[in-house]
């Protein structure tokens, strides 16, 4: 059996993200019935057939020319979706009921404009069925039911991903502040340097370290001096061991604590990218490997738990 | 409909009675936020052509047309870019333009 990896900083009291108070992000989520069958339709529209109508109708695709004093209204071979007030919402409910190839004089803010309709195309969608629902591709709308719950439910996804950034910052700063962390300095050290060392090593320095880069190079390219970026990064290596302790608590929670054949797992990414088991471990400490998985494991945790969070709240 | 250009195809797309253009790239979140806005615009007003380009894939068109940053757009008129604009528009900010440059 492996041995269990640990952090050398400690834990000492661990804040819990189910008690941060989150109400200043839930904002109660009324469905808008306008919106829910435009996303009803939208969802049809897919499935929809097309043909040619007779008659001009709300929704249909319609050609036309049409003349007026405001250059805006003197156009040939336009296409307008009538009723989504693109082009102009008066012109367009005055077209309903005109037919193929009729011209007639609409009043639009109170000037005739002369319309020539030329095509009228209209979409049949289907009904939203269970056989709909069979065939629609998303794997958990199983009936017509589930089409109208997943249209309405848009609404609610997306108020939920607007707030749920703001959540996850949220629970990642008040479950460390909250929390009591005894920091081992060589371990926070190490990781602010391997952080501002990767910045380094992603961007146009091209591997130098910061003190190989000049000073008027550094302020071309980052928009800031060394002083300001170096100020920007203190306390990162701080907030990753500290993720990285919440994280190991995690996992000691789970029964399921990082051991060496984790870090050889990890090593060996290492390898296969063509370094050899020496150079690996040298470059990517047993410290590093810690704190990168642990503090990752974590930030995800709280990513999945803040729009859990933000449900709460809804109505 | 949505077309992909290649350095092959580009212009003779753009010579359509209305098209977007979108420059994006695979790794860019807003990219796909607003590839699913013009999938729902193209659905919804057929007559709009969306013309994707993949800045990953084809760099000398993101070059050509000086793209410093995706998602960038441009909104065609029968081959002339009436508009360039840099970065993430809503739904409906898509839907004025289109209002403003193919019925303006």
């Amino acid at each position: 059996m492996s041995n269990e990896l640990r952090l050398k900083s400690k834990l000492i009291r661990e804040a819990d993200p189910w008690s941060v108070d989150v109400s200043a992000f839930q904002i109660p989520l009324t469905v808008d019935e306008n919106r829910a069958q435009e996303d009803l339709r939208n969802f049809l529209r897919r499935f929809a057939e097309t043909k040619s109508a007779e008659e001009v109708a709300d929704q249909d695709m319609v050609t036309l020319s049409c003349a007026g004093a405001v250059p805006r209204f003197n156009k040939n071979h336009i296409t307008v979706r009538v009723g989504k007030g693109l082009f102009s919402r008066e012109l367009e409910q005055g077209m309903i009921g005109m037919k193929q190839g009729e011209t007639g004089t609409v009043l639009v803010k109170g000037e005739p404009v002369s319309v020539t309709i030329e095509g009228i195309t209209r979409e049949v969608l289907p009904e939203p069925t269970d056989e709909l629902a069979a065939r629609c591709g998303i794997a958990w709308i199983h009936t017509g039911e589930d089409i109208i719950k997943y249209c309405r439910g848009k609404q609610f996804d997306e108020a939920l991903a607007e707030q749920g950034d703001n959540v996850y910052g949220l629970l990642m700063r008040e479950v460390e502040e909250n929390s009591a962390f005894e920091l081992d300095p060589e371990e926070v050290e190490a990781t602010q340097g391997k952080t501002l060392r990767e910045i380094c090593k992603n961007s146009w320095a091209k591997g130098r370290t910061l003190d190989e880069i000049p000073d008027e190079e550094f302020r071309e390219n980052f928009q800031s001096s060394k002083e300001e970026f170096l100020n920007m990064w203190a306390g990162v290596g701080e907030s990753m061991v500290r993720s990285a302790l919440l994280g190991q608590a995690m996992r000691d929670r789970a029964g399921n604590p990082l051991t060496e054949a984790d870090y050889e797992r990890y090593l060996q990414r290492y390898v296969d990218m063509g370094k050899s088991a020496e150079e690996a471990r040298e470059q990517h400490p047993v410290r590093e490997f810690l704190v990168d998985t642990l503090a990752g494991e974590w930030m995800d945790e709280m990513e999945r738990i803040a729009p859990e969070r933000l449900k709460e709240g809804y109505v | 409909m949505i077309q992909y250009a290649t350095n092959e195809t580009y212009q003779d797309l753009l010579q359509q009675d209305f098209a977007i253009v979108d420059f994006f790239s695979d790794t860019c979140g807003p990219c796909k936020v607003l590839a699913k806005y013009l999938e729902e615009i193209t659905a919804e007003l057929p007559f709009v052509n969306i013309i994707k380009v993949n800045t990953s894939s084809y760099p000398k068109l993101g070059r050509d047309n000086e793209i410093d940053a995706v998602p960038t757009i441009f909104f065609v008129r029968n081959g002339e870019i009436k508009e360039r604009i840099v970065g993430l528009l809503t739904k409906d900010e898509v839907m004025d333009k289109i209002s403003e440059h193919y019925y303006g």
